[in-house]
């Protein structure tokens, strides 16, 4: 019993070092920046800290470092062996949310139980991840048409239930996602060529009309074309932010003085556009830095990949990477104006439920993967490796008489 | 293959991100002054408008009630004035930088009250304050600081002036620009010729509110940053110009076109139409309840959100109907709120066109029956006879709509502007608040008697040739009870010449052979004790009589409305088949048909045309003018309690054959009786009828 204890211990030391304390370090820059702006969007300064908003930022916070942690601990079989589980799990959740939608009518993205509101769109995110890995995990579906084919249906699935709800952004950030670990995974450049051109074109002949008018709008006014009410397709929350981020300049008018926010002239202020707060408030300085915040975490993400012996773990981590990479540089890139508003949130940052812990929860998992690198024996007999990114020895787990 | 695939990855992020990071300096580093003085110029800005009340129209379509556009003063306290974000501002670079001024925000705010309250006897006086010197003896660290700070943004620091004098700094600061709000508020006042501290007050209300630590921060916020507080219900049209041509001078006061209620007939037919307010917390949680937003209350800055709310929002400066029609009629007459969506600048005055409306729809207009100069024609009639109390409906037999309806005393929205008239006409017994037509039941004196004359008939407790001497007393045992005055003694009378002359005795007996619960169930059928139907929440229904058949008999102990007995007029001129009463077009009231055999309506019928044309009957006197006409009638006097005054009645029809018009006369708290007090009145109005609606009413 004290054996095992120690064992466990010995367990729960190890592998802090090097890139989970890295992960864990920019995730917790990222955390309180985004608790610092929460305050300033949505409390102001009259009620102190912490006022209603941020308090319940920090809650979910807390809800979210607590499974990032129990996530850290797993090890990665676990999530293989519960990937289709987890996946069908959630998407019976999106099927209920989509049944509830033709019967009542409207937007349906939320499940509430008791006080507690769950959005299993979020839980796609990470679900679709877990399963395209162990699907991918061999590379033998992506050999052959048909094979890769049913796979790119299982990832189309969460993607079209998510559209139909309908959340389009969530919905989208899989594309990239899966697109990555498909490359990743082994794809053959020309298929992968083949697969962009095809799904391109096929969106853009038949999802246009797909789109409803208020997204029509918001492409169009990107794009300059027709002549779209700039109010009707966020023309005027892009004009706002851009603003707030520019009059920011290099420092900043200091923290809860941006009165462009303040004012109410920005929008969503403390949710999709928290990015310009920090513009606003913190300056150029701010922005750089919540910038390199999450090119550290997601370089770290891919290094973590980079390390990982295991296929499952290493598409996981490119998943979970390009995931959170991806939404972070679209969401500052619509407030920059270089892109069309989706209604995206920053990773981390923003204020959100079920987004901020699940997103934790994904980090959780590579931290998982980066504490215990190699966990399965190597086809050809492989007891030790390197990390090139953490340059220390890596300790196989392999047990002499499985090899 | 697989890791250069990752770093093929890792560098696409890279320079996806070195994108946004060169976007970024482009934004904060190098055109970063160009924002920042757009941060504090042009804004887009979505303004709401009050949802226009449809009209109420009479049945020739004159108005009757409609919405008058006048011009409100509001303000925004976030924009009223820049002292918080001033004081805010330097409270940050205070912070710790000085041992000689450790102030934080609070103190620095106060210090600027301070200074405020020391010039605030030339605020709205002096046009062009000269700047006062506000810190002095800063140390040159400190002083530095703030006068780069302010030469770097000086937006961020309205009114504020650094000085280096020598050894150390002051600082001054411009009146006219950190307290402008203030100013401009005073300015106000004196143009209104206001006392002074007038709409300053209200300002002052409105930062302590903010201020209250008990309320929400949620609220306090909401109160600060886009409550617009009103300041000034109307603006007279000359200093709507001033502001709006020098709208600088003004700050953070705003002029709002808001509308107000108004009835352009003034009192008259005030009671009926009732009146209206803004919305009351009770109204406002009923929106809530229903999930119909108050959209300026709302923060919206994409108008497809509004276009989308439109059909169930409201606006909190909407009139809401309070009373009478304009409350029956709420969901008809009220319209939708509109907006605008503008380029303003940083004090959100607004620059150029709106870029974007969506008009305010008006409410559906609705029509009356009423016919306003009839109507009015009446209630002149009425007052130029000395009659403060009464009331005139007139019906059309045809559909049964109300053609005329009076009532007296008129009462209009002026009431509710004026809080002494308020106060002491609420406290008054007079039913000042109450349409005497529909809304104010009193005793109807004999002219019950037809209903008894119907009930007695139809139930066989009497014929029509069945006689009875009155002898002026029912029981000679009881010579002060139950007496009849109305004829001569020891006359022999059927119902019909009971009815004509009105005797008591004859009503007495058909009470006591009826019984109260014989005579309430004819009067249900006929329409008595319960609304019409036709749509006056404010309806009353009276009090049904309970008890003493005898006196039941003659119309005393309980009480209808005028409209009541009209409608019994009504269903006698119909022979007992008569339409429901309408006022309001698409409503219309319940019908009438009482199982009672025609027969026993030509009986009553006959009656009431000899109460005009017979020697004896109620309303014969050539004086009274209605001999020449072909109008069947009851008259009635009610004696009031506790009073030598009477309520005289008058109910009826014209033409008996093929009858056009059915009425009720009631003058109140009169010294006559139903026939000399409304039998002229009556008249009058036949001969009106005939001249204005080309009907021939004559014999």
């Amino acid at each position: 019993m004290i054996s095992r204890m120690q064992s466990w211990l010995r367990d729960w030391k190890e592998g802090w070092i090097g890139p989970a304390l890295l992960l864990l370090l920019t995730t917790g820059w990222l955390l309180i920046v985004g608790t610092i702006f929460v305050h300033s969007a949505a409390d102001g300064p009259e009620g102190g800290f912490p006022g209603p908003y941020s308090s319940s930022h920090m809650k979910k916070i807390l809800v979210g470092l607590a499974g990032m942690l129990v996530f850290s601990f797993i090890p990665s079989k676990q999530f293989e062996k519960y990937s289709s589980a987890f996946f069908w799990g959630t998407i019976g959740l999106l099927g209920l949310l989509l049944l509830w939608k033709w019967a009542q009518g409207g937007v349906v993205r939320w499940i509430r139980i008791g006080g507690f509101g769950l959005q299993p769109s979020e839980l796609a995110k990470i679900s679709t991840i877990l399963l395209i890995a162990q699907l991918l995990r061999n590379g033998e579906r992506l050999r052959q048409w048909k094979s890769l084919l049913k796979v790119l249906a299982m990832a189309a699935l969460p993607f079209l239930m998510i559209a139909a709800q309908p959340d389009l952004g969530t919905a989208l950030i899989l594309a990239p996602t899966v697109a990555a670990m498909f490359w990743v995974g082994g794809i053959e450049t020309r298929k992968f060529i083949a697969l962009g051109v095809s799904v391109l074109l096929l969106v853009g002949s038949c999802g246009w009309p797909l789109l409803t008018n208020y997204q029509q709008d918001r492409i169009k006014t990107y794009l300059g074309i027709g002549e779209v009410a700039l109010e009707s397709a966020g023309g005027y929350q892009v004009a706002q932010s851009i603003i707030a981020i520019g009059s920011g300049g290099p420092t900043g008018r200091g923290l809860h003085l941006g009165s462009h926010h303040d004012l109410g002239y920005l929008p969503e202020d403390h949710n999709d556009f928290i990015f310009s707060v920090i513009g606003e408030e913190w300056g150029l300085v701010g922005t750089i830095s919540v910038l390199l915040g999450f090119l550290v975490l997601v370089l770290t993400m891919l290094g973590v990949a980079w390390s990982c012996r295991d296929p499952f773990g290493r598409l996981v981590a490119v998943g979970l990477a390009t995931q959170i990479g991806i939404q972070a540089i679209i969401n500052q890139a619509v407030t920059v104006g270089l892109l069309p508003v989706t209604g995206m949130p920053l990773p981390l940052i923003s204020f959100g439920g079920t987004s901020i812990v699940v997103t934790l929860m994904g980090i959780g998992i590579v931290i998982s993967f980066a504490r215990k690198p190699v966990e399965v024996i190597h086809p050809d007999g492989l007891q030790r490796g390197t990390s090139s990114v953490i340059h220390r020895p890596i300790r196989a787990q392999v047990q002499p008489d499985q090899l | 293959m697989q890791r250069v695939r990752i770093l093929f990855i890792a560098t696409l992020l890279i320079l996806l991100a070195a994108g946004i990071g060169s976007r970024l300096v482009v934004l904060q580093g190098l055109e970063w002054r160009e924002h920042a003085l757009r941060a504090s110029s042009m804004h887009r800005s979505i303004r709401y408008f009050p949802a226009p009340r449809g009209r109420i129209l009479d049945s020739r379509g004159i108005v009757l009630a409609c919405d008058v556009p006048v011009v409100r003063a509001s303000f925004l306290l976030s924009e009223l004035e820049p002292v918080r974000w001033v004081a805010r501002r330097l409270a940050k670079k205070f912070h710790g930088a000085s041992s000689k001024f450790p102030w934080d925000e609070m103190a620095l705010w106060n210090s600027l009250q301070g200074a405020r309250s020391s010039l605030r006897h030339q605020f709205g006086l002096v046009e062009e304050m000269a700047n006062h010197p506000w810190l002095r003896k800063l140390d040159q660290k400190i002083g530095q600081e703030i006068a780069r700070a302010v030469r770097l943004r000086p937006e961020d620091y309205p009114g504020v002036v650094v000085t280096d004098e020598g050894p150390d700094f002051t600082i001054y600061i411009d009146p006219n620009l950190l307290f402008a709000g203030e100013i401009g508020v005073r300015r106000m006042e004196r143009e209104l010729d206001l006392e002074r501290g007038t709409l300053w007050d209200k300002v002052e209300q409105a930062y302590a509110l903010v201020q209250d630590p008990e309320r929400d921060i949620h609220e306090r916020e909401w109160i600060f940053r886009h409550q617009r507080h009103p300041l000034q219900d109307e603006v007279p049209a000359q200093l709507v110009v001033k502001i709006s041509t020098d709208p600088e001078s003004w700050p953070g006061i705003h002029l709002e076109e808001v509308r107000n209620r108004a009835h352009p007939g003034g009192s008259f037919l005030g009671q009926l139409l009732g009146h209206t307010g803004l919305p009351s917390q009770a109204v406002l949680d009923r929106w809530e309840q229903r999930e119909e937003p108050v959209i300026d209350r709302l923060v919206l800055r994409d108008i497809r959100v509004f276009e989308v709310l439109q059909e169930f929002s409201h606006h909190s400066a909407d009139q809401v109907g309070r009373s009478g029609l304009e409350s029956v009629l709420e969901q008809r007459l009220r319209g939708q709120p509109g907006a605008e969506v503008r380029i303003l600048d940083h004090l959100r005055r607004s620059v150029g066109d709106p870029l974007h409306v969506a008009q305010a729809r008006a409410g559906d207009d609705v029509k009356l029956s009423v016919d306003f100069e009839l109507s009015r024609w009446c209630q002149d009639l009425l007052v130029s006879r000395n009659i403060a109390f009464g009331a005139v409906v007139i019906l059309d037999i045809d559909d049964g709509s109300a053609i005329g309806w009076t009532s007296l005393p008129a009462q209009g929205m002026e009431v509710y502007r004026d809080r002494d008239l308020y106060e002491q006409r609420s406290q008054s017994k007079s039913g000042w608040f109450h349409d005497r037509v529909s809304a104010w039941a009193i005793d109807p004196g004999s002219t019950f008697k037809t209903v008894v004359a119907l009930a007695a008939l139809q139930a066989g407790v009497v014929t029509a040739d069945e006689k009875i001497i009155c002898n002026g007393i029912l029981d000679p045992s009881q010579p002060n009870r139950n007496r009849c005055n109305n004829h001569p003694r020891g006359i022999e009378m059927n119902i019909s010449t009971a009815l004509a002359r009105s005797c008591n005795v004859f009503f007495y007996t058909m009470g006591q052979r009826l019984g109260v619960e014989g005579i309430v169930s004819c009067g249900e059928e006929l329409g008595l004790w319960r609304s019409s139907g036709c749509g006056i929440a404010s309806e009353s229904a009276g009090i049904r009589p309970v008890t003493n058949p005898t006196g039941t008999g003659i119309g005393r102990g309980f009480t209808t409305t005028p409209l009541q007995m009209a409608r019994i007029a009504l269903t006698i001129a119909c022979r007992g088949q008569a339409p429901g009463i309408r006022i309001i077009d698409g409503i219309i009231g319940e019908s009438t048909a009482p199982d009672i055999d025609q027969k026993h309506f030509e009986t009553v019928i006959d009656g009431m045309v000899s109460a005009v044309r017979d020697r004896g009957g109620t309303a014969f006197k050539p004086s009274y003018g209605l001999t020449p006409y072909d109008v069947a009638v009851k008259t009635g006097t009610a004696k009031r309690a506790q009073s030598q005054l009477n309520d005289a009645w008058l109910i009826g029809f014209a033409p008996v054959i093929q009858p056009k018009v059915a009425f009720a006369i009631s003058v109140q708290q009169v010294a006559l009786g139903g026939g000399e007090a409304c039998a002229p009145i009556l008249s009058e109005i036949l001969n009106r009828l005939e001249q204005q609606r080309g009907w021939d009413l004559s014999r």
